[in-house]
């Protein structure tokens, strides 16, 4: 895997992007484009007069949150709206002068793939599982070139697969989808994607399924592939660093318009538009915590409620009370080297941090000698894999493989690491969900492993759980109320006495009382996690356990929630284990981090001094992968090849050994398992944790 | 698409009984079956009120054809038929419903169980199920209602054993289907017993498909009320049932048409608005379409 691809895909220097001029015809010119769709609730309008043009050769990244009409957009202009409620498409898709709205459906299919490829965010979904993934390349060759044979299609998706970084092109010619990981799966669809060399490339959300060290290599290879190609891209994303990283310009959408639209470096550095601005002040920085992150009030807007006004100005922090605001749609201007629909577009800079303002201290770190809530000692839990018949055992995973933990009174642990490394097996043995193997777990002194049944039920009390998706780990079937009151109800508190609890901490937690009585299918994301956080507290619990609870909620609104919780640690003096893949989110909530790798913690220590200067190589290069959004930074990155390989193999030595920039040929990584040992106030498992800078 | 999946939740959110009324009313057929099934309702219930005689009376001559006075005519004893087919819906309404809720009562549990705890428990329980699949509805009523005679509670016993499998094997694929759910992990989680956990958490979000396959479970049990009072096994005499009415009226077609037209057409009139608020409850609940054709009973 390492030899085929990195080697072409690394930038030959550290060159800021390539910023050309685009002449002549954009490659893709969508103009005043109108999306709708009847609902039973009447007509929502999803995009609305939108209008963006790439060039050839340039990356536009579309930004936007859930519902901003990103996706829509695209899917629209390409005819790929599928949906029995689409009411009204309108306005026009220009792909080298041809407006593809107006062409005849067949026609239109020709073109795409043709002139226009897409690739989707889940790469296993986007390839057929029941067919050879070269054939599929292969196809979509000869789909627009009849008279190509079969062999030399054959070798021509054998030179596109080494192209995407694909190792073994030949062998994997013949695999099926389910053998290949997701970052495989992408490259196969870029593959598909450049296969017939597109006018328009267009990338929806591409590395949003993916682990963050995978996600660096796909953004690599999107790079290449729209170099090569020479395509206009259109990369659509909610995720400010990903466009920092990848695009030339940017296009910010709200509620189904464009809001704002500049070069990268501008709209980063004096974003014009009040959404803009607020967006970047509200994301937590990966160098240094805020005290509180500068959060967007507010939710999305409902569609469906169409304002006369700009539909930014209920939460905004310039317009909101400006009568102009309220009555009179502000449409795009031109504006500083771009566009801007604002009002007011000149004062929406002052809203981004200064520097200096920035608290430079970090909130005070809390005593590490504070009593434990939580330790954890050599706890491991395996996974028994049965195939065949009579189920008989044949390998076993060991998700979770000797890890030692402690969460002190009122602090809070960040669990870092990347999908499969076993955090989440970790965070649910905590709850004894899942039956550890082997080790210890002490709650309070208390022994869960130990415990029975009733003492279980108690224990259980002292440690609650928030999880990923709000939307699926509430009851739909109890009012909120009585959700945020299951735990108060298990432990045999009298009605009245919940119901008067439950009130309190709907106030606390930022929820109208009164709302207590309604389902949560009437709540937004940001709001049913709110529940379900009154819901984790109302037990007075000791220790809270975060399973990634804000990965599952729009930008906008994470920022919310991190306060949120930040000021409730602050008054209840609760400790809580936060598990995440998001290192900037974890950086800005968490006093101490420990790192995981394939079921091991590889490194451990306060969250500015890790952060700061890692020690252990994964850290190391699980930070450098992240897209800062700053294109100031753009870096010289040094990406982790390769997937995080599979724990049910046994493996001996280093388990990081096989995608790790400094041990791949030395003995001792093979030979000896690194242990946790003290390097520079911290705990780093690595043989050679002082080469690391 | 994010667009619409967000637009459409926060529709259902507005207001969840006026939502589910306006997506049960998609389907015309199935406002039709309700008004249909109400009238019948209201019918068996108001049975007094609304029959001109007494349905066991003896008062005129036998197998007279409709007339002023007997609006269907009378039967072989010179009973009055419109009377008889007005109380005979009691009979198949009590059954018919009685059976069903029976049905639901032992095969929710059951499948809940089954799917909730897996293993042994699951494999027990469901071979128990297969068994009762194997035997035929008619057959296992026959040697209920010939071991312990035919009573209308007799009835009701032998049909909602024969619905149990269609019950647990709902609620086991429905309890699998959440039991994965973070909401059903939670409730773990926050320290529920397994009971709690699955008559509480997993039971309150099967109430959906339970409740459709009640209607559907009713209105076969009807049709095999129906066929059982064919075969003399039904509700005893003189009671009046639909399908006793048949029974009788076997050897008079020729005389007297209506004698044996009149229940049939309750009968079928009957299951057919039971079974589109089936298919009403199946659209509101989102598992089939306002389109969707006709579904074969039995």
């Amino acid at each position: 895997m390492r030899a085929a691809g990195s080697g072409r895909l690394r930038p030959a220097t550290a060159e800021p992007h390539p910023v050309e001029e685009h002449p002549g015809e954009p490659a893709l010119r969508i103009s005043d484009l109108v999306v709708e769709f009847s609902t039973p609730a009447g007509t929502v309008r999803a995009v609305d007069h939108v209008t963006y043009q790439v060039a050839r050769g340039e990356t536009l990244a579309v930004v936007g949150e859930t519902g901003s009409g990103k996706s829509v957009t695209v899917l629209a202009a390409l005819g790929l709206l599928s949906a029995g409620n689409v009411r009204r498409v309108s306005g026009r898709a220009e792909v080298a002068g041809q407006d593809l709205l107006a062409l005849p459906a067949r026609e239109r299919r020709t073109r795409l793939g043709a002139d226009v490829a897409m690739i989707f965010q889940d790469p296993m979904s986007a390839l057929d599982p029941v067919q050879r993934v070269g054939d599929q390349i292969a196809e979509a060759l000869r789909a627009h070139d009849r008279a190509l044979t079969a062999r030399t299609a054959r070798a021509r998706v054998l030179e596109l697969l080494t192209l995407v970084g694909v190792p073994q092109p030949a062998i994997r010619y013949d695999q099926y989808p389910h053998q290949f990981s997701g970052g495989m799966c992408q490259r196969v669809v870029i593959a598909m994607a450049i296969a017939n060399r597109p006018k328009v490339l267009i990338a929806d959300e591409p590395t949003t399924a993916l682990d963050v060290s995978v996600q660096a290599q796909i953004l690599e290879l999107l790079r290449l592939a729209a170099r090569e190609t020479g395509a206009a891209t259109v990369l659509i994303t909610h995720d400010l660093g990903v466009v920092a990283e990848m695009a030339d310009r940017a296009a910010v959408m709200y509620a189904g318009r464009i809001v704002e639209t500049a070069p990268v470096a501008r709209i980063f550095d004096r974003p014009q538009h009040p959404y803009t601005a607020s967006l970047l002040a509200s994301l937590p920085r990966l160098d240094q915590p805020q005290g509180r992150l500068r959060a967007i009030p507010g939710q999305p807007p409902d569609l469906r409620e169409r304002s006369a006004g700009c539909a930014f100005a209920p939460r905004c922090p310039i317009g909101g009370d400006r009568p102009e605001c309220r009555t009179e749609r502000p449409v795009l201007v031109a504006r500083d080297d771009g566009a801007v629909a604002c009002h007011h577009a000149g004062q929406a800079v002052t809203l981004l941090p200064q520097p200096d303002a920035r608290p430079s201290v970090a909130p005070p770190a809390r005593p590490d000698d504070a009593p434990a809530v939580v330790e954890v000692v050599g706890l491991a839990k395996v996974f028994p894999i049965r195939r065949g018949l009579l189920a008989r055992t044949v390998a076993t995973a060991r998700a979770v493989d000797g890890v030692d933990l402690r969460i002190g009174h009122g602090s809070t642990l960040g669990l870092v690491g990347e999908s499969g490394c076993g955090k989440s097996t970790l965070a649910r043995s905590l709850l004894r969900l899942l039956e550890p193997t082997a080790g210890s777990i002490r709650i309070d002194g208390a022994d869960l492993l130990r415990a029975n049944g009733r003492q279980l039920r108690r224990l259980r009390q002292r440690v609650q759980m928030v999880y990923q998706d709000p939307y699926s780990s509430l009851n739909p079937r109890l009012s909120v109320g009585d959700n945020a009151a299951e735990p108060l109800r298990l432990a045999g508190v009298p009605r009245t006495q919940r119901r008067r609890t439950v009130l309190e901490l709907f106030e606390k937690v930022g929820l109208r009382p009164e709302h207590a009585d309604r389902l949560p299918a009437e709540f937004s994301g940001g709001q049913r996690q709110r529940v379900a956080i009154a819901r984790a507290l109302a037990p007075s619990p000791a220790v809270v356990i975060f399973d990634e609870p804000v990965s599952a909620l729009d930008v906008s609104v994470q920022a919310q929630v991190l306060n949120l919780l930040r000021d409730l640690q602050d008054e209840t003096g609760v400790a809580y284990l936060f598990v995440s893949h998001d290192l900037s989110v974890v950086r800005q909530m968490a006093d101490t981090v420990a790192v995981m790798y394939l079921g091991a913690i590889v490194e451990t220590g306060a969250a500015s001094q890790l952060y700061r200067r890692p020690r252990h190589p994964y850290t190391r290069a699980l930070l450098d992968s992240i897209p800062v959004p700053d294109p100031s930074i753009r870096r010289q990155r040094v990406p982790l090849t390769g997937d995080p390989p599979d724990p049910t193999a046994a493996t001996t030595g280093c388990r990081f050994r096989s995608r790790c920039p400094l041990g791949r040929e030395r003995a001792a990584c093979a030979d000896r398992t690194p242990e946790l040992r003290q390097v520079d106030g911290r705990w780093t498992a690595c043989h050679f944790a002082e080469e690391v800078a | 698409m994010a667009t619409l999946s967000m637009a459409s939740e926060r529709v259902r959110a507005r207001s969840g009984a006026r939502t589910f009324l306006s997506r049960y009313a998609r389907s015309r057929s199935a406002v039709v079956g309700a008004i249909g099934l109400l009238v019948i309702v209201v019918c068996a219930v108001a049975a007094p009120l609304l029959a001109p005689y007494d349905p066991t009376a003896q008062s005129a001559g036998s197998l007279l054809g409709p007339s002023g006075s007997h609006w269907l005519g009378t039967d072989d004893l010179g009973r009055d038929i419109l009377s008889r087919a007005i109380y005979g819906a009691r009979a198949s309404l009590t059954v018919g419903c009685g059976s069903a809720a029976l049905g639901a009562l032992l095969g929710v549990p059951l499948g809940v169980v089954a799917g909730y705890l897996g293993r042994w428990t699951d494999s027990v329980s469901m071979r128990f199920v297969d068994l009762l699949l194997a035997v035929p509805t008619v057959l296992l009523a026959l040697v209920i209602t010939a071991v312990i005679g035919a009573s209308r509670i007799n009835l009701i016993v032998a049909i909602g054993v024969a619905a149990i499998p269609q019950f647990a094997r709902l609620a086991r694929a429905a309890t699998l289907s959440i039991r994965d759910r973070d909401f059903v992990v939670a409730s773990r989680g926050m320290g529920a017993s397994t009971p709690d956990t699955m008559f509480r958490t997993v039971l309150l979000n099967l109430l959906g498909p339970i409740m459709v396959q009640l209607v559907i479970t009713a209105s076969l049990a009807v049709v095999v009320e129906a066929g059982l009072s064919v075969l003399g096994l039904g509700v005893p005499p003189p009671t009046p049932s639909w399908g006793g009415m048949l029974q009788e009226a076997r050897g008079y077609l020729y005389q007297s048409p209506t004698f044996g037209v009149f229940p049939g057409l309750c009968l079928a009139i009957t299951v057919f608005c039971m079974d589109r608020v089936g298919h009403g409850l199946r659209v509101a609940v989102g598992v089939e379409s306002a389109g969707a054709t006709t579904r074969a009973v039995i």
